[in-house]
């Protein structure tokens, strides 16, 4: 099934904003996460944990859903298909995985936004080294399914040869 | 197959077997892992749900 030309854009247009916002969005993350470790600043460090639970919830949640959605509407609609090639397939995985992660973690950030509001908790139990190093492999797989999607590596799977032929 | 996907796949099946490991030798995951001690000078944060508990 191919969708008129003018929809593969709009779908491929909005997929590559959100899929880029996530990556802005993670890269944030890891500067908040590198504040909160490294700043010796009591209030500085309490809000930059706050501020990550509401901003997961309103940014980096619907950006994902959003680029996984598109990513959906933009295969399954295009000569692309969703099982045709490897670096679709690879992309996808690596969507789903990053989604999954990101919605588990959703628990994690409140937590720790309640040790933060905690005023009684000492600062070094509202440090935290976790949203550092989620955020940085988090930006590894998007920016490696970014490249995937630029790049587009060569590979056919089987099914996808199947239907060429 | 090309190597490249070969390559990934290799990845993505070391990947899902070091989760595996982590997971039967016990490494915990979720947000108890981030909680303060109990105890400690600033007490830690009780659960929501134990907080709604009558």
């Amino acid at each position: 099934m191919s969708m008129p030309p003018s929809l593969q854009k709009m779908a491929l247009a909005v997929h590559v904003l959100a899929s880029v916002g996530w990556v802005g969005a993670a890269a944030a993350f890891l500067g908040l996460g590198v504040v909160g470790l490294t700043s010796p600043d009591p209030p500085t460090v309490r809000g930059a944990y706050l501020a990550m639970d509401p901003a997961a919830r309103l940014v980096l949640v619907p950006l994902a859903l959003g680029s996984l959605a598109t990513g959906l509407v933009s295969s399954l609609g295009t000569r692309w298909g969703l099982l045709r090639h490897y670096w679709v397939i690879f992309k996808l995985l690596i969507n789903l995985f990053a989604t999954l992660v990101l919605v588990l973690y959703l628990d994690t950030f409140r937590v720790m936004a309640d040790v933060a509001a905690d005023q009684s908790a000492r600062l070094v139990e509202v440090r935290n080294p976790s949203p550092v190093l989620h955020a940085a492999l988090a930006l590894v797989l998007l920016i490696t399914a970014a490249a995937l999607g630029v790049y587009k590596p060569r590979g056919k799977t089987r099914y996808g040869r199947r239907r060429q032929a | 197959m090309p190597r490249w996907a070969k390559v990934a796949w290799v990845i993505t099946i070391l990947v899902v077997l070091a989760f595996l490991i982590s997971l039967v030798a016990g490494v915990r995951h979720g947000p108890g892992l981030h909680r303060p001690p109990e105890g400690g000078a600033g007490g830690a944060v009780p659960e929501p749900a134990a907080v709604a508990a009558p």
